[in-house]
């Protein structure tokens, strides 16, 4: 490693610190690489120098901090993304959804909330919505705001239409929303069982005995010890045979204490062996 | 003449002039003879005017002179007069030249001769004279009078004939001045106009043909040229215009030729646009060139890289098959078009040979005029060509066009070439990319997987150095030993190789040997079968018993033939297992049906026994287990004179050892064939076994069979995963007990041989060894000791102590598995030791039973007590305890009481249960169910809710309340509609709840299954409500607290751990809910509020109770998972008094509910 790339390891770490200490969002354990790249990014944008100077400028201005935090986070979802994953959930794991009377489903790091309404749409679709709580959570206040609304650019909607006919959707994606001016209003009825809220899972603690946890794509940004104490959480949260839901490049460490067991590892779907 | 306009301009200006001068000549003359006339009038009437009143004016003044003088009488007055006269005279001289000169000169005699007269008689009078005379005189004088007076009058009078004469003479003048005036001024006028005219014409003219000249120019039309007459400056501009004219007409065509090439140009590119392939812009360029030259054909030959020219599109060419098109080439320098491709210049050839390119049309061929060769170059290089047949005679423009637009061309088709070339790349560089991401997942795996395989290897790393030393040691002792080894190895090894050989000749021999025997062996049934039917008739009696002796012992050969040969099959391994679901039951009857003839034909008693409890399938190989069963049993009733043989199938007795360590006594059944026989003596039990051996074989002939039997079914027992054991008493029977799995291995080539018989029974699995062990805390020596020793016998550790406070405290050390708990004991009593023990986290769910002379069952059962014995208990009773005790045995931990009226559905539940080694307790009415559930303890209740007697929600809440924290855990399975409150409140009152919908039988058997993994791994089920470690002097007592929170678990957890404490629980499932129920119950001493809620979340029902309901001093405490920065912030400044993050610490809460209720509100406040 060169001395100037050691440097910047050491900035970013300090950047890091300085945004837990200031404003509580810790993204100290997330994945080196990708960290690295979406600070430089953010450098690169707010058109500063130095780390040194981007450090300063969040510390000393929230709104700012806002914008740069959006960044760093993740927040493409996408609806019915990994169609094969959607159809796996329908057969196999709805059939076992309908054995309970109420469920708590989470969405850890829901971003703009594109995959909630989806599973939302998934749900009523299969007549469990009504027993249905989605808890929609991310920590980028803002992702939640546009998750809250339920518009989106419309020109998503053709690949998450195909996304959901080839997740076996049972409509038509285009009979759960409004588009007009470019925009697409997500029908107002898919949001009563969804609530959005600022959570944080790295340090925030479980809020619920769920019987789905939906976190996809979200580990590839975190350094393994982080996923580990995540999927920790997870199992906290998870009810005895509850369904933990990976996403496509995701897997859980081979050998670990953790409590899952395998139920379609291709789709990664995992459950909580009790 | 006037050539110009100027000169013409002159002209008429010149005349003009002269027009003017003559008029003004005219006018003059005119006006000189006009005065003239009326200076006569002036000169000579004027005075006249004048004189004549002068003149009477005089002459009467001096008539009245001398009348005045007459009058007076006065002399002087009368000669004063003829001053009067004389200046008459006067006048009239000077009047003279204005009066006619005869006439004045009458009028001054007349005058003379009057003054004479009257002066005369004036005198006379004056005198006084009278007389005649005098009047003659006076009457004189008045005739002189009155003729000088009409003198007068007649010389002065004014002549009007005359002055009109003279006036009329000058206007007279005047007029014919005017007259003349007016004819030279028409007359030059006239002429000025009329040149004018003339000059206006012949201008207008040229303009006009000028202007239509400029218009055609303007429209375009060169052709006519404005005419241009004479040598004006109109007909020079004319011919200026001409000249311009033709100037633009040049240009014209110059820029008509200009755009054409353009246009041409740049509609070859427009065709060219796009992504084309090479063959593509071929096509469309000769198409394109040929249409916009009107060109009938074309071709499009091109060199890509090679010397040879293909042809890349063509237009109007006789239909070619696309074969030929191909074929269509040149090599560089061959023919016209490989010629063309030598010279970087146009080749035209004006008049083709007549055969060479024909153009075929719907109605004729016709050959075209001219042929052109258009060398494509690019880069400076020949690299094509372009053929063209003309109609159009050939222009410059034409070649012009086809030179621009060969670059064009070359660079179209180079592009097109090199996308073509780029697009197959691209497909490989994504073909490649695909295999790269997939190859990045893969690496991206195994990376995170090594990362985590290192992190072991450290350790293990660690490890190893440990042992490393030791090994060190160990080695150094074995080097010694291993010499010696060495040298025996070399010799075994020296034997194995042999005996391998030995083996493989056997097999090898076998093999040949069976197939050499069986074909001679075949004839010879076949032919002693005939000999013995005797068809012909003519064998005797005794010859056809000869035949069918053969016959058989024919037979039996062939049978010891197949079996060598199954053991061989065996033995290398070959035989293939296919296992299958196989009813025991029909093994049974097969046993029934092949047997049972046998054995009542030799007056044998036969039984056969199938285990109910041995489940209904197992999954093994058929007709493996039928083999050794045919063996046994054939054996046992060929062996068994008298006395009975008996099959028993049954299940693995608990704590059985096996022979093979793969072996679980859950897991496994036996098949016992015993008989009364001949028995055989313990020091030939391994014999039998052994292949071609036979007890007592020389001795006794009688029971004849080839020894192979045995061998077999043992081999196909350890195929099966089992094993084969004797047992046998010489003179009283014996019996062999195949033990297998339930599950035959799965169809595996190698199966593990067991050549070794004698080997150490495996490990009785026991629970965390070390760990689990029983305490028994009893301060009677004699009682304990018993105790322990029976303890002990089960196999199990096992601690003693005789006081409460080292329980405790060894407890807390080192949990134990289970308590043997005296009430009586020297320092804390039992009950105590048991409640310390429920407040500690570690202790808590310990399984204690109670052991005391009193009566304390009930109490003891409150508390969560496994049982209660009574002293004095016997042996029995002890064993019991402490089995209930034991891991994984514990009788309680497996009673399981079934609520359900559907017999159906709980039948196949109760099997599942049973196969689980649960003890299942079945009841339909929930009457029973509780009876049940007050006389035993139950580790779980299957419940349906749809009871007969009583409704499912108020059952289970009624059992709640029966037994508190200890309850047993309960599953609800129902297909009954539950509505969202019932759904919540099940939540708080069941561990779990299963519809019968989806795949809601799977789902059940899950929930059952992990549940007894969990009760089997020694693991307290997920007890709803324990309460463990409170806080002793918290006391509630009277308080009412609200929670609010949507999770019900947490609900009910959080008031379990307030009831305990005394305090009364109010529950809001929503916000809203908490805000309804606060308006209606005034006396709430402090809120529990969650954060996360749907609807109304926690902030907001907190900062409505605060501002809409104005309860300010009401104590809330916020519960949150969120445990971020500024969150506990967030939650103070809508009104939380206090904030307690998720999982609710229980002893936290209570400490916090405690400050905040007894005044510590405000404190806490300030603390944030």
């Amino acid at each position: 490693m060169t001395p100037e790339s050691d440097v910047e390891v050491i900035e970013i770490r300090l950047l890091l610190e300085a945004i837990y200490a200031k404003y509580g969002y810790d993204l100290r354990d997330y994945s080196q690489t990708s960290m690295r790249r979406r600070v430089l990014a953010a450098l690169a944008k707010s058109g500063l120098k130095h780390l040194g100077e981007l450090q300063h400028a969040l510390l000393g201005d929230a709104g700012f901090f806002a914008d740069v935090l959006d960044g760093l986070t993740v927040r493409v979802t996408e609806m019915f993304r990994d169609p094969g994953f959607y159809r796996a959930f329908r057969q196999r794991v709805v059939p076992v959804l309908r054995t309970y009377p109420l469920l708590k489903i989470w969405h850890g790091g829901c971003a703009s909330g594109e995959e909630a309404y989806g599973n939302a749409i998934l749900l009523e679709e299969e007549g469990l919505y009504d027993r249905c709580q989605l808890y929609a959570t991310d920590l980028n206040p803002r992702a939640l705001e546009q998750a809250q609304h339920g518009l989106y650019p419309a020109d998503r909607f053709a690949l998450f239409g195909e996304n959901y006919e080839k997740s076996g959707g049972k409509s038509k994606l285009s009979a759960y929303y409004t588009e007009a001016y470019a925009q697409v209003a997500l029908r107002e009825s898919l949001k009563r069982h969804i609530l959005f809220f600022q959570h944080n899972l790295v340090s925030d603690h479980v809020f619920g005995e769920m019987h789905v946890i939906f976190c996809r794509n979200v580990f590839i940004y975190f350094d393994p010890g982080l996923r580990q104490r995540v999927l920790e959480k997870f199992a906290q949260s998870l009810c005895p045979g509850g369904f933990l839901c990976l996403g496509a490049g995701e897997r859980l460490p081979r050998a670990s204490s953790l409590p899952f067991v395998e139920f379609s590892p291709e789709e990664r779907i995992y459950r909580h062996a009790g | 003449m006037f050539t110009t306009f100027r000169a013409k301009l002159t002209a008429i200006v010149g005349i003009a002039a002269l027009a003017f001068v003559i008029l003004i000549v005219v006018s003059a003359a005119i006006a000189g003879r006009v005065g003239s006339q009326l200076d006569d009038i002036q000169g000579h009437y004027l005075p006249k005017l004048e004189i004549g009143p002068q003149l009477d004016g005089e002459f009467d003044l001096l008539k009245r002179s001398l009348q005045d003088a007459v009058g007076a009488r006065d002399g002087d007055a009368l000669e004063a007069t003829r001053e009067q006269y004389d200046a008459l005279l006067k006048h009239l001289a000077a009047a003279q030249q204005v009066l006619d000169s005869g006439e004045a000169h009458a009028l001054r005699d007349a005058l003379q001769e009057y003054f004479e007269n009257a002066y005369d008689v004036s005198r006379r009078m004056i005198e006084g004279e009278t007389g005649e005379d005098l009047v003659d005189a006076i009457s004189t004088m008045q005739t002189k009078q009155n003729a000088a007076a009409v003198l007068l009058k007649k010389t002065t009078a004014f002549d009007r004939g005359e002055l009109t004469r003279a006036f009329e003479g000058a206007s007279q003048a005047l007029a014919s001045a005017g007259q003349v005036r007016l004819g030279v001024g028409v007359g030059c006028l006239s002429v000025v106009i009329l040149l004018s005219f003339w000059l206006s014409r012949s201008v207008l003219a040229s303009i006009k043909e000028l202007s239509l000249g400029l218009e055609r120019f303007g429209q375009g039309e060169f052709q006519q040229a404005i005419p241009a007459h004479g040598n004006d400056e109109l007909a020079q501009v004319a011919r200026r215009a001409n000249v311009m004219a033709q100037n633009l007409e040049r240009l014209k065509d110059e820029r008509d030729s200009d755009d054409w090439l353009k246009a041409g140009h740049a509609g070859l590119s427009r065709e060219l646009r796009g992504e084309l392939t090479p063959q593509e812009v071929g096509t469309r360029a000769v198409r394109y060139l040929a249409r916009y030259l009107e060109a009938p054909a074309g071709a499009l030959y091109y060199a890509d890289g090679s010397r040879v020219l293909r042809l890349l599109g063509e237009y109007g060419l006789s239909p070619m098959d696309e074969e030929l098109a191909a074929a269509l080439s040149f090599r560089i320098g061959e023919g016209l078009v490989g010629q063309a491709c030598l010279q970087d210049e146009l080749t035209v050839i004006p008049e083709p040979p007549p055969n060479y390119l024909k153009v075929r049309s719907g109605s004729g061929e016709s050959t075209p005029s001219a042929l052109v060769f258009l060398p494509i170059v690019h880069l400076g290089k020949v690299t094509g060509v372009l053929e063209l047949g003309l109609f159009k005679p050939w222009s410059e423009t034409l070649a012009e066009l086809l030179m621009s637009v060969r670059e064009t061309l070359a660079i179209a088709i180079e592009v097109a070439r090199a996308r073509a070339t780029l697009g197959e790349m691209l497909t490989e560089s994504q073909r490649q990319a695909t295999l790269l991401t997939a190859q990045e997942e893969e690496l991206q795996a195994t990376n995170e997987e090594l990362h985590t395989q290192q992190e072991e290897l450290r350790q293990t790393n660690e490890e190893l150095t440990q042992q490393a030393l030791e090994l060190e040691a160990q080695r150094q002792a074995l080097q010694v030993k291993n010499g010696e080894l060495d040298q025996a190895g070399k010799e075994l090894k020296a034997q194995a190789e042999e005996l391998t050989k030995v083996s493989s000749y056997k097999s090898q021999f076998l093999a040949n040997m069976s197939h050499e025997l069986r074909t001679p062996l075949n004839s010879m049934l076949l032919l002693s079968s005939l000999l013995a039917d005797n068809d012909a008739g003519n064998l005797t009696s005794k010859q056809v018993e000869f035949s069918r002796t053969i016959h058989s012992a024919g037979k039996d050969l062939l049978a010891l033939i197949n079996q060598v040969l199954d053991l061989a099959k065996v033995e290398s391994g070959k035989q293939q297992l296919r296992v299958e679901a196989v009813p025991l039951s029909q093994l049974a009857e097969h046993a029934e049906r092949v047997f049972r003839p046998l054995a009542n034909d030799k007056g044998l008693d036969f039984k056969v026994e199938l285990d109910p409890e041995l489940p209904a399938n197992i999954e093994t190989d058929r007709q493996r287990v039928q083999q050794i069963l045919n063996n046994l049993l054939g054996n046992a009733i060929k062996f068994t004179q008298r006395g009975r043989v008996a099959l028993q199938i049954r299940r693995a007795g608990p704590g059985q050892r096996f022979q093979r360590a793969d072996l679980h006594a859950d897991r496994a059944f036996s098949i016992a064939v015993t008989d009364t026989g001949v028995g055989i003596a313990q020091e030939h039990q391994e014999r039998v076994f052994v292949p071609f051996e036979q007890v007592e074989a020389a001795s006794d002939r009688r029971f004849g069979g080839t020894g192979l039997g045995l061998t077999i079914a043992r081999e196909l027992a350890q195929l099966l995963g089992g094993t084969l054991e004797l047992s046998s008493v010489p003179g009283q029977g014996s019996t062999f007990t195949c033990h297998l799995p339930y599950q035959a291995p799965a169809a595996s080539a190698e199966v593990p041989r067991a050549p070794v018989l004698h080997q150490a029974p495996a490990p009785r699995p026991v629970q965390s060894a070390g760990e689990a062990y029983l305490l028994v805390v009893e301060d009677d020596p004699v009682f304990a000791e018993t105790f322990v020793e029976v303890i002990r016998k089960q196999g199990l550790p096992c601690e003693r102590v005789a006081d409460g406070k080292s329980a405790l405290e060894l407890c807390r050390r080192r949990p134990p598995h289970g308590i043997l708990l005296d009430v009586e004991l020297p320092d804390l009593n039992g009950w105590q030791v048991m409640e310390q023990l429920r407040l500690d986290s570690t202790t808590a769910s310990i399984p204690v039973h109670f052991v005391s002379a009193g009566d304390g069952a009930q109490r003891a059962l409150a508390m969560g007590a496994v049982g209660y014995l009574t002293k004095p208990a016997t042996r029995q009773q002890l064993v019991q305890v402490v089995d209930a005790l034991a891991p994984g045995n514990s009788e309680h931990a497996r009673r399981v009481l079934v609520v359900e009226q559907d017999t159906a559905s709980s039948d196949s539940l109760v099997r599942e249960l049973l196969a689980e080694r649960l003890l299942v307790t079945r009841v339909v009415s929930a009457k029973d169910a509780l009876l049940a559930l007050q006389k035993e303890r139950f580790v779980c209740v299957i419940l349906d809710l749809s009871m007969p007697d009583m409704d499912g929600l108020e059952f289970l809440r009624s059992i709640r309340e029966q037994s508190g924290p200890n309850a047993p855990s309960i599953i609800v399975y129902t297909a009954r509609p539950l509505s969202k409150p019932e759904a919540k409140s099940l939540e708080a009152y069941a561990e779990t709840v299963v519809l019968k919908e989806g795949s809601s039988s799977e789902r059940l058997l899950d929930e059952v299954r992990l549940f007894v993994r969990r009760l089997k791994a020694g693991i307290a089920p997920r007890r709803l409500g324990a309460t463990p470690g409170l806080p002793p002097h918290v006391n509630l007592g009277g308080k009412r607290v609200l929670v609010v929170d949507d999770d019900m678990r947490t609900v009910y957890a959080l008031s379990a751990t307030l009831r305990a404490k005394g305090a009364e629980v109010l529950v809001a499932d929503t916000g809203k809910a908490a805000l309804s129920l606060l308006q209606l119950e005034t006396d709430v001493d402090a809120v529990l509020m969650d954060i996360m809620m749907p609807e109304m979340d926690g902030y907001e029902t907190m900062r409505r109770i605060r501002q809409e309901m104005q309860l300010s001093s009401l104590p809330i405490i916020a519960l949150t998972a969120k445990a971020m920065k500024g969150d506990r912030e967030r939650c103070i400044e809508v009104g939380a008094s206090d904030y307690l993050p998720k999982p609710v610490d229980p002893e936290r809460l209570l400490a916090m509910l405690h400050a905040s209720l007894n005044g510590g509100r405000t404190e806490k406040i300030n603390d944030s």
